[in-house]
């Protein structure tokens, strides 16, 4: 049996709602006027560039290290620092702590004169001379290719291709396969109505102002559920700087090369070729069977970019006697981004990766 | 006997907040997902980013008239620096395939860890 609330417990409730509607109303002011947070914790150094293409190598924290680099792929739409967002909230501080010696082949926006780089380009061509980079930098012929959504695709079509090495152990996070099950984007590209030809002679490039639009009506009103629960939260600097963090990463995207997002449309969310085996890069058929290697599938519950069931088929289609898959509580970005990811994927992946690794 | 728990009126706004996104995200998704939304957003992207790429022309001209850059003429400076940039990187990886030297850019020159770790499970069971 429960008592009436006290007048001390209803004093100390009043008390803090007003106290936190003040905090509210002076940060909030502060917010306008301050600079967006810094992102990217790890030294890291350039070491080849080509266009739009970087790749980066990370000073190791450990003082023994892994004898198999691990290469991460990041999305082309997508800016790296998402796995590298502050010290004690990056993916690769966690695998630099943990002894790993890792690269990571990240995406500058690419130029009008790179409107013709395509799927191939980034397959058979960006790819292979990272990993090259990567096996000259280490000194070491086998590497992990480890790649994140669109990473997963175009590394997923890489190791189809070249399935005789030299990558040892292969790791996709939300990658999508099944272009029939993407929801709203498969409606919203159907060739009944999309013209991308078109788009692409139009515009060269597509502009990032179309990808964040097309992502946001994934989720049509959570923007504006998370800048009421933004003021919400203005009382809470820690609150606030990963909301900001997050929000300055969302907003960061990338144009795509005009080509590469036409023979995106076309092979992979009009004709499935992955999944109907169809696909063809530099004249040769990108078999997933084809692919060998130890391999990790990790996906999330909740994704509302790739479906789960855009990206279990890979599981399934894959060669490899060697693999499982990791379905974790968590959406696109949380599941390798936040709190949700320090907890049950960065450990889990370690885990998988040490014993793969020497 | 425990003191009631005080309702707390922002808590439940938060709950309302929650709800009502995920309802609006769930029917605003469903009527997306129509065929007469898709071909509707369809030919709006297309008319928007016309138009956007027909302002930049005109407002292209006006930049000319005013002896100012394009965004188009700046672009192509950066285009011929990076074909300039390309353009090395050829000569480099040429030379070395003359050389034989490491592809690899040379670096400050910082200890590298050697390559010798072992999972924490095998470390442990050798030290026992």
């Amino acid at each position: 049996m429960s008592s009436a609330p006290t007048e001390a417990g209803v004093a100390a409730r009043v008390t803090a709602t007003v106290e936190r509607a003040i905090q509210r109303n002076i940060k909030g002011l502060e917010y306008f006027g301050s600079a967006a947070p810094v992102v990217g914790a790890s030294e890291r150094d350039l070491i080849h560039s080509r266009g739009t293409m970087l790749l980066y190598h990370y000073r190791p924290l450990a003082d023994e290290i892994f004898r198999i680099p691990v290469l991460l792929v990041m999305a082309t739409s997508s800016r790296g620092y998402i796995l590298d967002l502050a010290p004690g909230q990056s993916f690769v501080e966690f695998l630099l702590k943990r002894g790993y010696d890792v690269y990571m082949l990240d995406w500058a926006p690419p130029t009008a004169a790179e409107k013709h780089l395509d799927l191939n380009t980034y397959v058979n061509d960006f790819l292979p001379d990272c990993i090259a980079r990567v096996q000259a930098d280490s000194g070491e012929t086998d590497v992990t290719l480890a790649a994140y959504c669109m990473g997963g695709v175009l590394s997923t079509m890489y190791m189809a291709l070249n399935p005789d090495g030299p990558v040892v152990n292969f790791v996709t996070f939300t990658t999508p396969i099944n272009w029939q099950k993407m929801g709203l984007f498969s409606t919203f590209s159907d060739k009944r109505w999309f013209d991308v030809d078109r788009l692409v002679e139009s515009l060269g490039n597509v502009p990032p102002e179309v990808i964040v639009a097309s992502f946001d009506m994934l989720r049509p009103v959570s923007r504006i559920a998370g800048n009421i629960r933004l003021w919400d939260n203005m009382w809470n600097d820690e609150a606030v700087t990963a909301f900001r963090r997050l929000e300055r990463w969302g907003n960061d995207t990338l144009p795509l090369a005009g080509e590469y997002f036409r023979d995106t449309t076309k092979k992979l969310m009009w004709e499935n070729g992955l999944v109907e085996r169809t696909l063809e890069l530099g004249g040769r058929k990108v078999d997933i069977g084809n692919i060998k290697v130890p391999f990790l599938h990790v996906v999330a519950e909740h994704d509302h970019i790739v479906p789960y069931e855009a990206s279990s088929p890979l599981f399934k289609m894959i060669g490899s006697t060697d693999k499982e898959e990791v379905i974790l509580k968590g959406g696109h970005v949380s599941l390798v981004a936040g709190a949700n990811a320090q907890k049950r994927l960065w450990p889990r992946l370690d885990q998988w990766l040490q014993e793969r690794s020497l | 006997m425990s003191e009631a728990k005080l309702p707390d009126p922002a808590a439940m706004l938060r709950d309302m907040l929650g709800q009502w996104e995920k309802t609006s995200n769930e029917a605003m998704t469903q009527l997306m997902a129509t065929n007469e939304f898709g071909r509707a957003m369809s030919q709006m992207t297309s008319m928007s980013l016309e138009a956007k790429s027909n302002f930049s022309e005109i407002f292209g001209k006006v930049l000319t008239g005013m002896n100012l850059p394009t965004r188009d003429e700046l672009l192509t400076v950066a285009t011929q620096i990076r074909d300039v940039d390309a353009r090395l990187d050829r000569i480099e990886t040429l030379l070395v395939k003359l050389t034989g030297a490491s592809p690899v850019a040379a670096r400050p020159a910082a200890p590298r860890p050697p390559r010798t770790r072992k999972p924490a499970q095998l470390a442990d069971s050798k030290k026992s």
